[in-house]
């Protein structure tokens, strides 16, 4: 583990991305200081260019964009980690006992199959529209669909470990198959799974943004980058900067979390990256 | 007075075990019998496919479900017979009173788990150690397996190991909880010549510290020669001959082990007549396939001293003293 920690972040790619990702952590955690009132209307100034007191430039109703965009950091950032944090345990669990017990397996794999026969974004607005809108709402309605994917993964690396001798081995020595998959296979889904925990929130930063596009996302009382685009649509030809600028936000956390876990697959598994 | 032998660790009655095959049964051990005395070496040799392995996965109930099972005989155990027990007293003695080193050291260690846990965990499921316990335990049997620092390699993993070294580590695992019986399935196969010595030379050092019992499968006769008791021949699923390494090799009574005799390479060895002159000694033909069910002695094909009688009836295993036993209709006495 401790080479991992070193080679990890002489990967040029993952120390870029974390750069990058602490930036818009610490701009989320710190956003009451360094940015205003998100919702203070102000009439006078509606749809300003950027300038020297506003950053990004003024909506239709005079709210500040840059503290719009700061507020709108949380949510893409509490929607990512979120999602990626659900979807990857409930798939680890889910994955294990499927790779383990065929019988199961060939019931929650069906399931799984139907999940993903359905475009992610479909179901989660069907999920929304069932319950009120709501953050927590967002997250489970982005997390349920990126399940499958998580389970198939887990449950490949499963059978392939599976047929290992030093399975063969722990159950002649008399381990239990609970033991068994907890101790000796769960270790080996890890640094795939970490990998895939990457894309399912970068993929959940714009589900959640897409969402909110559509109006079916966070509630407009929260800024998110996803409405704030929405909102800006409107009035792209005379202020582009109001979707410009949680566009480009929007671009940089999901490149750089992308960035983040290519250079894991890559400092994980040695053999692929020498190759590519 | 007669001399009366002490009951056996580990008795074997007419075992056979079948794999399921989509073009019928298949009998890969056909009634094999065996006695395994306390603190002996029993040397199990035949060729690949001869049903070596799978008696011992028999032993241990590892046949995997779908494709085989153990269809008649029995394993006699401590006052229990391990082809019925159920899945839960297996697991109570796999790894504690029966336990096994595989033939695939780099394969057979967990490559995420250092070694030291690795010992110390079947001493967790079966003796209910602490973990502290268990570790100190596993550094002592580090040290016992000859492994030098062995603090220190505890809390490595498989990779940091040599291949030597990793068997020596399986070596400790399967004897921590101090078994009565160790099936050792090609222990040296994997290994260079050095370190099989060395790994052999530790597992009687070690038998005989532990008091366990030694089931070695091998196809190597010069292992035989050197650290086995008894041996047992088998071919084709059958075991074909029994006896003290000794006899056994001064005097085969199978033409089979008769030419695997013959065959061991030696030094200015080879064929003395013929068009072969030059070769080295061989059996001639091939194993019979075990799916093809035959009539007769199954040797017969490739037996120079094969008559009618052996294609048509298979020879059963005879005793021809108190610790021999041969089955073929034509032994050789000479």
């Amino acid at each position: 583990m401790k080479d991992f920690r070193l080679s990890a972040f002489s990967q040029p790619t993952i120390l870029a991305g974390s750069v990058i990702i602490l930036i818009f952590v610490l701009t989320a955690c710190l956003a009451p200081l360094i940015a205003g009132d998100p919702l203070n209307f102000d009439p006078l100034n509606r749809l300003k260019k950027p300038s020297e007191s506003f950053f990004f430039g003024t909506d239709q109703l005079g709210r500040d964009l840059y503290s719009r965009v700061v507020y709108g950091t949380r949510v893409s950032l509490i929607v990512g980690l979120s999602v990626a944090l659900i979807a990857t345990s409930i798939g680890l669990i889910l994955g294990i006992i499927c790779g383990y017990l065929e019988r199961v397996d060939a019931i929650v794999m069906r399931v799984m199959d139907g999940m993903m026969a359905i475009p992610s974004i479909l179901l989660a607005i069907a999920l929304i529209t069932l319950m009120k809108a709501s953050l927590l709402i967002v997250i489970v309605a982005i997390a349920i669909p990126e399940i499958p994917r998580v389970v198939r993964l887990v449950r490949s690396v499963v059978l392939g470990v599976k047929a290992l001798p030093y399975i063969e081995a722990a159950i002649a020595s008399g381990t239990k198959t609970k033991r068994l998959m907890i101790r000796h296979i769960l270790p080996s889904t890890i640094p795939p799974l970490i990998v895939q925990a990457t894309y399912v929130c970068a993929s959940a930063i714009l589900t959640e943004a897409g969402l909110s596009f559509l109006g079916a996302g966070t509630p407009p009382e929260i800024p998110s980058w996803g409405n704030l685009i929405s909102g800006g649509r409107a009035f792209f030809q005379i202020s582009p900067w109001l979707i410009f600028f949680p566009g480009l936000m929007l671009a940089i956390t999901v490149l750089a979390i992308n960035l983040i876990g290519d250079g894991m697959r890559d400092s994980l598994d040695p053999r692929i990256a020498k190759r590519i | 007075m007669s001399l009366q032998l002490p009951a056996p660790v580990l008795r074997i009655d007419g075992l056979s075990t079948e794999f399921f095959t989509p073009g019928g049964n298949v009998c890969a051990v056909n009634k094999l019998s065996m006695r395994l005395q306390q603190k002996e070496t029993l040397c199990l040799v035949g060729e690949s496919g001869c049903g070596k392995s799978v008696t011992a996965l028999s032993l241990m109930r590892l046949i995997p479900e779908k494709q085989g099972a153990i269809t008649s005989g029995s394993i006699h155990f401590e006052d229990k017979d391990l082809a019925v027990e159920s899945e839960s007293t297996m697991r109570r003695i796999r790894g504690n009173k029966i336990s096994m080193i595989f033939q695939e050291p780099m394969t057979s260690l967990n490559p995420v788990i250092t070694v030291g846990d690795q010992i110390s965990e079947s001493l967790r499921i079966h003796k209910k150690l602490s973990s502290r316990q268990a570790t100190k335990i596993a550094t002592d049997m580090l040290a016992l397996v000859r492994i030098a620092d062995p603090a220190r390699r505890a809390l490595e993993y498989p990779h940091q190991l040599s291949g030597g070294m990793r068997q020596r580590v399986m070596i400790a695992i399967a004897l921590a909880c101090e078994p009565s019986v160790l099936i050792a399935d090609e222990p040296t196969t994997a290994l260079d010549v050095t370190i099989q010595a060395q790994i052999l030379e530790l597992i009687l050092e070690l038998k005989e510290s532990v008091k366990t019992s030694v089931l070695l499968i091998t196809h190597d006769l010069g292992v035989v020669a050197e650290v086995g008791q008894r041996i047992a021949v088998m071919y084709a699923g059958r075991k074909v001959e029994e006896g003290p390494v000794n006899d056994v090799f001064d005097q085969p009574f199978h033409p089979y082990t008769q030419g695997l005799l013959e065959s061991i390479p030696r030094r200015g060895s080879s064929s003395k007549v013929g068009p072969s002159r030059g070769q080295l000694p061989e059996i001639p033909g091939f194993v019979p396939s075990i799916r093809e069910a035959s009539v007769g002695c199954a040797f017969a094909t490739r037996c120079k001293k094969a008559s009618p009688q052996c294609g048509v009836s298979a020879p059963e295993l005879v005793a021809q003293s108190d610790d021999r036993a041969v089955a073929c209709w034509h032994p050789n006495f000479d």
